[in-house]
């Protein structure tokens, strides 16, 4: 009697069959079959019915090229949301190996900058202007000195809110563009 | 979607990359310039900077590599000297 056991990757389940028997997975797509010579048992691993967004999440496949080895490393040593999301978006090398997702990146960033630098530096400059030009009419002193004050506390928001963001923005990059470069490096013998 | 912006990145790829590339160099600018956030604006142009000398050198080749290095420190240079100068115009006005 041989066993095979099916592993689905996008539901986390996991059953054994008998040979003879059918199944009810309704599964289409396999990407691996492996024999464990030990006992006897085939392993299939597939992925439902949606190929494209689960093409080996758990790293199960062999490691056919480049890409896919420095994907399963990345998965393995640092989590689903590094190698999915944050070395693809803010690692400076995907600029060359993964551009559509460091567009994605750069795009979040400036959007970033723009909300959190953007705005308040626009109401800093709104309002200093505004206090300046008071100033020379007679009788608005206080609206003036009001207007300076309300710009500088822009000012000062938009220079904290840079400096958070220029702090934010090297961290990230920097471990994103470390991990991914050692990544890399650990697959080097790897072919393309 | 999807698909058509993958096509379009990979029918104009080189063009694309420097575009996005002038942009983060464009937003450095308005930084420092229209935001007087001159520490930000170093960060950007080095964040492009960096992602530009990646560009240049992979996939490595010695060439890829030299060209590379040259472009990396000169672009430092230039972000250290601005940076410096900055630092230098804020203590003489104090």
């Amino acid at each position: 009697m041989i066993k095979i056991e099916e592993y689905s990757l996008n539901m986390g389940t996991f059953f054994e069959l008998e040979k003879g028997k059918t199944t009810d997975s309704g599964f289409e797509f396999f990407i691996d079959v492996s024999l464990d010579s030990n006992n006897g048992v085939f392993r299939r691993y597939h992925v439902g019915n949606n190929p494209v967004n689960f093409v080996d999440p758990w790293g199960l496949c062999a490691e056919n090229n480049k890409q896919q080895c420095i994907q399963n490393f990345l998965q393995q040593n640092y989590g689903n949301f590094v190698a999915n999301t944050l070395v693809p978006q803010f690692s400076v090398i995907s600029l060359y190996t993964n551009f559509a997702s460091y567009v994605k990146g750069s795009a979040i960033s400036l959007s970033v900058k723009g909300l959190l630098v953007g705005l308040p530096g626009l109401a800093s400059k709104i309002a200093t202007t505004t206090g300046k030009n008071l100033a020379a009419y007679p009788g608005m002193a206080t609206a003036s000195a009001n207007a300076l004050e309300a710009g500088a506390f822009w000012g000062t928001t938009t220079a904290t809110a840079g400096s958070a963001i220029a702090v934010g923005l090297t961290g990230a990059s920097s471990f994103a563009t470390t991990a991914h470069a050692y990544a890399i490096w650990a697959c080097r013998n790897v072919s393309d | 979607m999807s698909g058509e912006m993958n096509t379009l990145f990979d029918n104009h790829s080189t063009f694309l990359r420097v575009v996005v590339l002038l942009a983060i160099f464009l937003s450095g600018y308005v930084e420092a310039v229209f935001f007087k956030l001159k520490d930000l604006a170093c960060v950007t142009w080095f964040m492009g900077l960096a992602a530009l000398t990646a560009w240049i050198v992979y996939p490595l080749a010695t060439v890829r590599i030299f060209i590379g290095v040259v472009v990396f420190v000169t672009g430092m240079i230039f972000i250290i000297l601005y940076y410096r100068k900055t630092k230098s115009d804020k203590e003489e006005k104090v």
